[in-house]
């Protein structure tokens, strides 16, 4: 009885800590807006009246996307330590941090999802052809 | 993506046409300011657009998951309506890719999951930055009115099989086309194309073809007998497939003239009759060979005398035979 009580002591400090944090949230102002929450629950039939929990699901969302962008950082700026230049202007040029593709799927790919684009486009069947086979044409 | 290869090198004849938007451009749009601001809390300081643009696109997959994942959990428990709880098992099953704290926890309380925990951390360790913009709300519904039923507009339903809570029906003038006669299709034609002020040769040819038409119903039905008589007429005079076939001699038809040399002979100038035929195929341009006469005379001013001068004459077709380049 006693292993019983403490239990449902521990789950109604749960509960109570839950439902903290969710009236907490409405002080926070979560990045992604709310309309736009709504609105992408709605089109997968997510029913609630409730502010609050659209807000826990654009705060969850925030920190997932805030997760992968600090992981492209780091792939970023690893790439940037690597390279040893001797010329000063390219090291003060490579300190603006860009969110770059190569970054982002490495990055996504840990989170499981793939993400690869075109190393280049063709415009023509002749390209990257010898211009002597070309001219054949 | 745009940003992925160089320019392209295919001559456009037009610009390149403007991206449709659809519905949910709007959404997207405010997506990819939202995951924009987020990257620049995180230290970015600039974006390429393909990269940008697919964060935001997997952050919208991301919410449409929780959503649906709650949306099932809450079916399954036997509810319509999503709870805390729905979310956090959704949220579980998101991230046990990756892993959260306490995730091999079976029995724990969902209240106490370590995914809870990590966002009530992120919260408390993050900046509040707000969206910057103001938004609407979105999508704007529209409020459509639905069409009076009988009882509303207070007639009576024609028919004794139509029940009166249906919708009526709608204007008979607007879907009666017999009353009106020919003149009135090719005024209400040329009344269209005149605010262009620009007759191109297309349009000028198919208000030849309409006025020919008009004149072959006009002489058409001499064979319809009793009261039919008029409403075929009345038919045939402003749809000319309705017409009563012509019987054999009923009008006269000059003889075909065979053009003897298929490769010397003038051009088609008319865009839209072009024909690279080898054989002495000429059916299809006998139909259209006075209208293509009137196109190369480019008179169109008298119509009504060339009309009459076109029916008695058929001349001999005149088209070149070429090889077409292949682009």
């Amino acid at each position: 009885m006693n292993h019983g009580q403490q239990s449902s002591d521990g789950k109604h400090d749960d509960d109570a800590a839950l439902s903290d944090f969710l009236a907490s949230l409405m002080d926070y102002t979560p990045t992604i807006p709310d309309e736009l929450v709504e609105h992408y629950l709605a089109k997968s039939g997510f029913q609630c009246p409730d502010v609050r929990l659209t807000r826990l699901v654009a705060v969850a969302t925030q920190k997932f996307v805030a997760e992968v962008a600090s992981d492209a950082l780091q792939h970023c700026k690893a790439r940037q330590g690597a390279v040893v230049k001797d010329k000063r202007e390219k090291q003060q040029k490579d300190k603006r941090l860009i969110l770059t593709m190569e970054d982002l799927s490495k990055a996504l790919r840990e989170c499981g999802v793939n993400v690869k684009h075109q190393e280049y486009f063709a415009d023509s069947p002749s390209t990257g052809m010898d211009p002597a086979s070309r001219e054949d044409q | 993506m745009s940003d992925g290869g160089g320019k392209n090198g295919k001559k456009h004849d037009q610009p390149q046409t403007k991206r449709k938007f659809g519905g949910n451009d709007f959404a997207l749009a405010i997506s990819k300011i939202a995951v924009a601001q987020i990257c620049e809390n995180v230290g970015f300081q600039t974006f390429q657009l393909s990269a940008l643009e697919a964060l935001s696109d997997v952050a919208v997959c991301y919410i449409l998951n929780i959503g649906k994942s709650a949306h099932f959990h809450a079916n399954i428990a036997g509810r319509t309506e999503v709870n805390s709880f729905d979310i956090i098992q959704g949220l579980e099953e998101l991230g046990s890719g990756l892993g959260f704290a306490c995730s091999s926890d079976v029995d724990h309380c969902l209240a106490n999951s370590g995914i809870v925990r990590e966002i009530i951390q992120y919260v408390a360790d993050s900046e509040d930055i707000p969206f910057a913009y103001s938004l609407p709300n979105f999508p704007v519904v529209q409020d459509c009115k639905p069409a009076p039923s009988f009882l509303q507009t207070g007639e009576e339903p024609p028919g004794e099989h139509i029940p009166a809570w249906l919708p009526s029906y709608a204007d008979p003038e607007t879907y009666v086309q017999l009353s009106t006669g020919n003149e009135k299709t090719t005024v209400s034609y040329s009344e269209r194309i005149e605010p262009a002020k620009q007759l191109t040769k297309t349009d000028r040819f198919l208000l030849n073809l309409q006025q020919r038409f008009a004149c072959n119903g006009s002489e058409g039905p001499s064979s319809v007998d009793g009261g039919d008589a008029v409403k075929a007429r009345k038919a045939a005079e402003c749809n000319p497939y309705l017409a009563a076939p012509l019987h054999f001699g009923e009008k006269e038809v000059s003889s075909v003239v065979l053009p003897g040399k298929l490769s010397n002979e003038g051009i088609v100038t008319n865009h839209v009759m072009e024909n690279r035929v080898v054989r002495n195929h000429v059916s299809v341009l006998e139909t259209f060979a006075p209208a293509i006469k009137a196109m190369k005379s480019g008179n169109c001013e008298s119509e009504d005398g060339q009309n009459k001068a076109l029916l008695n004459q058929r001349p001999s077709v005149h088209f070149k035979i070429g090889i077409g380049k292949k682009s």
